[in-house]
């Protein structure tokens, strides 16, 4: 019975995930190309799989989930039927990679792995926000059929009102694996984290060649948080695989084609954020005003009708379980004005900006991505108007811009909400931030040119 | 003569970017390396389910059960470390709910245990992992 439910749940996963990724339309037959698609469907199937078992869980279904996973993998099928794949599109010669890079992607791999594996040997539960919050929520999932008990006020919890991607994943893991083992969250951290890693590698070696692809991967894993909190097992690192997904999906909107269906695959991942941690409104809000500023309606539409359906879940959860949220109800308009005018608060941010990213035990030598960025976006958009890369900058610095404002209103003590929590808000945003960088930048090797034979020279 | 076959050039990485690339690759993956030994030594590694286990054979099958402890719950251990092992049940702080019946106790000062008995009508119904966890029951219940 556990081998068929594996093996239903995965093909739930794979064929809703491929389905959405039709989406994105025809591309090119490269390997990177093939590769981003296949790590997108994985990870936009994972989000659906959690949406999917969240609702069944809010209409009274604790049991006989298979059925759901049957049903899930059935629907994928009929899409991926009766939407067939456009034809490939031709290899579009992109530069390849110099073996060396590829090397020593691997060997950051391997390091990576091996750092994550001893965190994980030393904290099998993860650090304490993890068996506090997410798997103790999946534990009430998985345990109880009635859901309120999972988010009663009678005991308080951190963060009551958080969504449920990532205990819907660790219920539904430990579902199909028949017992609640700790090798399942463990499993869903490796697997975002290294998600994360190859998803960026493969987008920006689908659009900038092989070596600017291998080089952001190289870079995504020099931020020492990534691995950290990535085996934490807290939802930081799912977050910022789901919102890499919606910033590559963004870019492809910008590449050229009228298409909308990339947008609407934005949308999907943007709110697939929204239902992993609160802080994905701001990112979806920033992107629809990209669309709304850089695209028009038809696309601002576009974008929303593919984030609606986990809009709908989530309003569903907030109103039917969820409590208030703790900052949303601390701000009371006397108070937030009072906070604004509150010199303090400015200081203690500008102050954490400023010295957080060259904090020794958080991140090393990450902030020089930033300069990089900023010049390589105005010498392109110099050249060629807005990009996907400066589309994805474009939200970046808006969503960046709301997190600020939150600091500035935070009814917490400033200094103690900044340091609980700007390492993670950095965390989520890296990955996105490294691929606006290599989508700016040229490609890293230029294309190999076929030189004219030289007449009477040996090759 | 046949013409010689056309030759493909190596391609050349941007070395600027490479450089750095390579500087913040390197910085962090080392600087990974060298944090793993601290990181190690200060993790948790105690199985809090097996800290519960006797408890939760002892417990009966209230859904809703109250808790005392010597902190606020927010900042207190054991509190987070019973509702972890005791999910799914709900705990309330002590007997603020008067539809609970049973108590479970994680005080370091046992003067307090007796103290807290006799204000609230409850009684000792067992102790585990050397009376660091006491389950306690509502006189009459």
């Amino acid at each position: 019975m556990t081998i068929l439910s594996l093996v239903v749940a995965v093909a739930a996963i794979v064929s809703m995930g491929s389905a959405a990724v039709r989406a994105l339309g025809p591309g090119a037959g490269d390997p990177f190309e093939r590769a981003l698609r296949g790590l997108l469907a994985i990870v936009l199937g994972l989000g659906i799989w959690s949406g999917a078992y969240a609702v069944a869980r809010f209409v009274g279904v604790a049991s006989g989930l298979v059925v759901l996973d049957l049903v899930l993998a059935a629907a994928g099928v009929v899409v991926l039927v009766r939407f067939r794949a456009s034809p490939t599109e031709p290899g579009r010669g992109l530069p390849t990679a110099p073996l060396w890079l590829g090397a020593a992607l691997v060997v950051a791999a391997l390091l990576v792995a091996a750092i994550f594996a001893t965190l994980t040997a030393g904290a099998p539960e993860g650090v304490d926000d993890a068996w506090i919050m997410w798997t103790l929520r999946a534990r009430f999932l998985a345990r109880d059929p009635d859901l309120h008990h999972a988010f009663s006020d009678a005991a308080p919890l951190w963060h009551v009102d958080y969504p449920l991607l990532l205990p819907g994943l660790i219920a539904q893991g430990w579902r199909v694996l028949g017992g609640e083992s700790c090798a399942v969250p463990i499993l869903i951290a490796a697997t975002f984290t290294g998600l994360a890693v190859a998803t960026l590698t493969a987008a920006v070696g689908a659009e900038r060649g092989g070596a600017s692809g291998l080089a952001a991967g190289l870079t995504v894993l020099g931020a020492p948080i990534l691995v950290f909190v990535g085996a934490a097992q807290i939802a930081d690192v799912p977050f910022a695989t789901f919102l890499l997904a919606g910033g590559i999906c963004l870019a492809r909107a910008f590449a050229g084609a009228e298409d909308r269906g990339p947008v609407a695959l934005a949308g999907l991942a943007l709110s697939l954020a929204c239902w992993t941690k609160n802080e994905g409104a701001i990112h979806l809000i920033a992107f629809a005003l990209v669309l709304a500023i850089l695209k028009g309606r038809r696309h601002l539409v576009a974008f929303g009708l593919g984030a609606l359906p986990v809009l709908l879940l989530l309003a569903w959860f907030k109103l039917a379980y969820a409590p208030r949220n703790d900052i949303v109800s601390g701000l009371g308009a006397g108070s937030a004005l009072s906070r604004v005018a509150e010199g303090g608060r400015y200081r203690e941010i500008g102050k954490a900006l400023v010295l957080e990213p060259w904090a020794i035990h958080h991140w090393s030598f990450f902030p020089a991505v930033l300069p990089l960025l900023i010049v390589a976006l105005r010498r392109r958009r110099r050249a060629a108007g807005w990009s996907g890369a400066g589309a994805v900058g474009l939200a970046l610095a808006f969503s960046w811009a709301a997190i600020l404002v939150t600091y500035l209103l935070t009814p917490y003590d400033t200094r103690w909400h900044l340091a609980s929590s700007l390492d993670r808000l950095v965390t989520q945003s890296w990955p996105s931030l490294v691929l606006a960088t290599f989508l700016a930048l040229p490609p890293l090797t230029a294309a190999p040119r076929v030189s004219a034979p030289t007449p009477g020279r040996l090759s | 003569m046949e013409p010689l076959p056309a030759r493909t050039e190596r391609p050349r990485p941007a070395r600027g970017v490479l450089a750095l690339v390579a500087v913040v690759a390197i910085g962090g993956l080392v600087r990974d390396a060298i944090q793993l030994v601290p990181w190690r030594k200060s993790v948790e590694t105690r199985r809090i389910d097996d800290e519960f286990a006797e408890l939760i054979h002892a417990l009966p099958p209230d859904r809703e059960l109250g808790i005392v402890v010597d902190e606020p719950l927010d900042l207190n251990v054991t509190y987070r470390h019973a509702r972890w092992a005791l999910a799914p049940r709900v705990l309330h702080p002590e007997l603020s709910d008067p539809g609970v019946r049973y108590v479970i106790a994680a005080l370091s000062d046992p003067a307090r245990v007796e103290e807290l008995c006799r204000r609230r009508g409850l009684r000792r119904v067992a102790s585990f992992n050397g009376n660091a966890l006491l389950l306690l029951v509502r006189e009459g219940s």
